[in-house]
Formats: structure tokens, C-alpha cells, sequence
């Protein structure tokens, strides 16, 4: 059977036709709408297993704490330098500024790798969730080098937490997503609250004058758990950095900052930065501690806050597949044309399937890292036409001006990024850069044919 | 009017789990009691932020 690209596109085009349009300024947003928005994103299910990963990955306290500071400094500056000013500038989102750059045929592409990354992100979510719901039963929660599940529990719990999942998705993403901003203080509140009651576990009196030596002895001690990579400190700059690659710097928030008024709210990001990836970080580390550093998210939060605590975790596990799973089903009602009820029910289901898979969940911190290294070169093309293309007299918007479905240069661009950055001989974390890097210099070589020369460019 | 004061609720409720934390930190509330009265009050705390999301949403 053919694939009929037209008719797909016109499909796509018509699930995001609201926000065709450039935002006009009086949609412009408040900066504290966005300070709530960032600070409600960034406070989720993954933190409960990130910061805790760092303790197993035997960080030391000073590296953590000054490795945070900086590289959320980073993905703050990148929010703000990156991806704010070309979304205040052209007032349209990812979505259809690609489409100006690249085609509907390579919007398409990466709306179907969002998608599957998506459904990634949310089975693991749904992994963590089930850690919670698993205390009620006694489930041992698979090892950290598990790949297959390890008991029919698991699978049962895992199935069975995918498809209420699927199903709330289903029956009303408005609602839920307004009561997902309800749960997400609660959450942080949560985090604060289990770390403060974990600490005289660990021996912290009560006047914090031994803080230090707990956290540097007790919680971030340098040593890895075994099967574990040694993390240091560059580990933790470039993770907090790339954790969010696919908005900042891979630049899909430009759906969030072509509301802002001007380019210097992306500043705000610092609030969902500083308090879900930095103190819940902080405050997930010293959870795991004082369980033994078990990667068992459920039982760390209960061990903390009792039943709340448990409560906490399948919210926040949630609260994130939620908008995930929506955001999948959109993605691929566009390849389908399937009402979004049917398109949500496969994506749900696939999600079930992989979250039983522990090593979505184990795999975690890897998992975002490669997240964000297929979608960065995308954002380095949209960059270079956007600021470069301009100074170097180069056309832009090749694809919409010749009509084109595929921009095979922004293809050749996304898929020679990647194999220069997966080639690389360097940790899986600090590959993206010299990827992103790449990217530039790669699609601007392939454009340098298409320069206009001073008379076409200044006509008489 | 109905709106401020569930939205004033739910912020009490907040703050009151953290308090809640904090005296079972200084040693001052079992841990036993700390659990029950930080879900007791966490309840509290989704009820009147539903009930101000629906005030909100009909205003």
C-alpha cells in the first residue's frame, strides 16, 4: 500500500491548525505563568529516580551540588539564548517553523520519533508508579541491571497501571491536566518534606552542624554501587544541561515562548531548574540513602512519608505519563487519521508493554541522554536558518519556498549528526555537544551552494 | 469568595505538612503520628485545591 504523504500532512496540519497563526500580543503571557509552568513541569516522577541514580553512581557531595548549580545554570542560559529569542521572534511553534525550514515529510519524521520517545518516557514512568503499588503486595522490585521483568507481578501491576493510565488519558486530558498542576506543589512539597524526615536517619542533628559530614559520608560518599558507572563532576553539569535538550536547545518550547512578551522570560526557566532538578535531586538522593541506596522509589518515599509517600510516587509517575501518553497520540493520529481515542488506546498499550521492561527504568539517565541526542540536531537547523542563514546571504525557508515535502538536506543533516555523534569516542553524556556543533557546521556547508551573491541580494 | 478561601485552605494545608515535617525532624512528633497527620492533611490539601480549580474554571 502507498503511503500517502499528502494526505498525512493535511492531517497534521489540521490537528495543529489552532496555533498556526503567530501568536499575537494580546495572547502575550505573564513571566510568572511561566515561572509556574516551569516550576510545575520539572518536579516529576523522574526525579524521584534521577537524583537517587546519582548517589548509586557515587558521586561526591561537592561535585553534585556545584555540578547542579552549573549545569542547570546551562540549560537556564540555553532556554534563554536558544530557544526563547527565536520563539519571541517568529511567535509559532517547532512544529510549523520546521515545516517552513524542512517540509511536512520531515516534520512528520520527527513527530513520529517524538512519539516513540514519548511512549519510552511514559512506560518507565509507569515502572516507577508500580514500585509504589507493588509495597501493597510485597513485589521484589527488579535489579538494577535487569533488562526482562522478573516476576508475573510485576508484568500484572505494570499492565495494570498502563491501561488506567491509557484510560484516564482517554477519557479527558483538560481535566486531568488541571489536576496534574494541582498535584505537582504537593509533589515537591513531598520531596522537601521526605528529605527533611530522612535526615535524622542518617544521623544529621537536629542544629544541622554535621550536615556536611552526613552528606558527604552517609549520602554522596564517592563510592558507586557495584555494576554501577563512576559519576564525577562533569557527569552531573553535562546531564543537568542536556536532561531537557529536547526544549531548550533542541528548541520544542518554542510552543511555550511564543507567549512571552519578550525573549529574557526565559530566565524563568531557573524555577522549574532550580527546584525539580536541583533540590528534588538533592532531596531523592538522600532518600535512597537511607534505604540502603536500593533503586525502589515507592519504598524510599514510604519509608519517608508512610502511605503519602507511596501516594506520591504513582501521582508523579502519573502526573507524567499523562501528558506523555497525549502527547504520543497526537503525535500519531497524524500518520493514522484514527480518532485520538483509538490512537491513544495503541500508544497505551505499547507503553504497558514496555514499562514492564525494567530497563526503560533502570536504563533512566542513558535513556534521557539518548532522548535528547535524536531530537538536538533539529534544533541546530532550525538555529543556523534562523540567526546564520540571514548573515551569510543564504535563502531561507527552502522547503516552503520550493514546495518541498522532504528537505533532504535537513535529513542528511539529522542522520550524519547522529552517526558522527554516536561514533564518538566519548561518554554517552558529553556526545551531544560536538553533535550539535557538527549539525551546525554541517547543514551551513550544504547551503553554502545556495548563497545569493550581492547583486541578487541588494537589487538596484 | 468561595474561590480565595478553598485556595486559602489548601495553602494552609501545604504549609502545615511542612510544619508537620519539620517537628518530626527536631524529634518533637513521632514518626508514627507524622505520617498519619501528613496524609490526613495532604487529603486536605487535594480537596480544596479541586474545589478552587472548579470555582476557578466556573468563574
Amino acid at each position: 500500500m502507498a503511503l500517502d504523504l499528502s494526505g498525512i500532512a493535511a492531517r497534521m496540519d489540521r490537528l495543529y491548525e489552532f496555533d498556526r497563526e503567530p501568536v499575537t500580543p494580546d495572547k502575550f503571557k505573564r513571566g510568572v505563568l511561566f515561572a509556574s509552568v516551569f516550576a510545575g513541569e520539572h518536579v516529576a516522577a523522574t526525579e524521584f529516580v534521577i537524583g537517587a541514580f546519582f548517589v548509586l553512581h557515587g558521586l561526591k557531595a561537592i561535585d553534585m551540588v556545584f555540578g547542579l548549580l552549573l549545569g542547570n545554570l546551562l540549560a537556564v542560559l540555553s532556554w534563554t539564548f536558544l530557544c526563547a529569542p527565536i520563539a519571541t521572534s517568529t511567535r509559532l511553534t517547532l512544529y510549523w517553523y520546521l515545516r517552513k525550514i524542512a517540509g511536512s515529510g520531515v516534520t512528520l519524521i520527527y513527530n513520529l520519533a517524538n512519539a516513540f520517545l514519548y511512549c519510552i518516557l511514559a512506560g518507565a514512568m509507569i515502572s516507577v508508579s508500580a514500585t509504589a503499588v507493588g509495597l501493597a503486595f510485597g513485589l521484589k522490585v527488579p535489579q538494577l541491571n535487569d533488562v526482562f521483568p522478573g516476576s508475573p507481578l510485576w508484568v500484572l501491576i505494570c499492565l495494570g497501571l498502563g491501561l488506567l493510565f491509557t484510560l484516564l488519558a482517554i477519557l479527558g486530558f483538560e481535566k486531568l491536566s488541571r489536576f496534574a498542576g494541582v498535584a505537582s506543589p504537593w509533589i515537591f512539597l513531598c520531596f522537601i518534606a521526605g528529605a527533611l524526615v530522612t535526615l535524622p536517619k542518617l544521623g544529621l542533628r537536629p542544629d544541622f552542624s554535621n550536615f556536611w559530614e552526613v552528606a558527604t559520608a552517609k549520602i554522596w560518599n564517592g563510592i558507586a554501587t557495584a555494576g554501577q558507572q563512576q559519576f564525577g563532576f562533569w557527569h552531573v553539569v553535562f546531564f543537568a544541561w542536556f536532561c531537557n535538550l529536547a526544549m531548550h536547545v533542541g528548541l520544542s518550547d518554542m510552543a511555550l515562548f511564543r507567549y512571552a512578551k519578550k525573549w529574557t522570560y526565559g530566565f524563568y526557566s531557573a524555577f522549574g531548574m532550580y527546584s525539580g532538578h536541583f533540590l528534588a535531586w538533592l532531596c531523592s538522593g538522600i532518600m535512597v540513602a537511607a534505604i540502603g541506596r536500593e533503586m525502589h522509589p515507592g519504598k524510599m518515599a514510604f519509608e519517608a512519608l508512610g502511605l503519602a509517600g507511596a501516594v506520591a510516587v504513582m501521582l508523579a509517575g502519573w502526573t507524567t505519563a499523562n501528558p506523555t501518553l497525549y502527547r504520543a497520540g497526537l503525535a500519531l493520529q497524524t500518520v493514522t487519521g484514527w480518532p485520538r481515542w483509538k490512537i491513544t488506546l495503541v500508544a497505551g498499550l505499547v507503553t504497558s508493554v514496555l514499562s514492564c521492561f525494567p530497563l526503560f527504568f533502570m536504563k533512566l539517565l542513558d535513556y534521557v541522554a539518548i532522548y535528547g541526542l535524536v531530537l538536538m540536531p533539529i534544533g541546530a537547523v532550525v538555529f543556523a536558518e534562523h540567526w546564520i542563514f540571514p548573515k551569510l546571504s543564504i535563502p531561507r525557508y527552502q522547503a516552503e519556498t520550493g514546495k518541498q515535502v522532504f528537505n533532504w538536506k535537513v535529513l542528511l543533516v539529522w542522520a550524519g549528526s547522529l552517526i558522527f555523534a554516536f561514533a564518538l569516542p566519548l561518554h554517552l553524556y558529553f556526545r551531544w555537544l560536538p553533535g550539535y556543533l557538527f549539525a551546525l557546521a554541517f547543514y551551513l556547508v550544504l547551503n553554502l551552494g545556495a548563497r545569493r551573491s550581492p547583486a541578487k541580494k541588494a537589487p538596484a | 469568595m468561595k474561590y480565595k478561601i478553598s485556595r486559602a485552605v489548601s495553602f494552609l494545608a501545604l504549609m502545615v505538612c511542612l510544619a508537620l515535617a519539620w517537628l518530626n525532624f527536631t524529634a518533637r512528633l513521632r514518626s508514627e503520628s507524622f505520617k498519619l497527620w501528613f496524609l490526613i492533611f495532604s487529603v486536605v490539601y487535594f480537596v480544596a485545591a479541586a474545589v478552587s480549580l472548579g470555582e476557578k474554571s466556573e468563574s
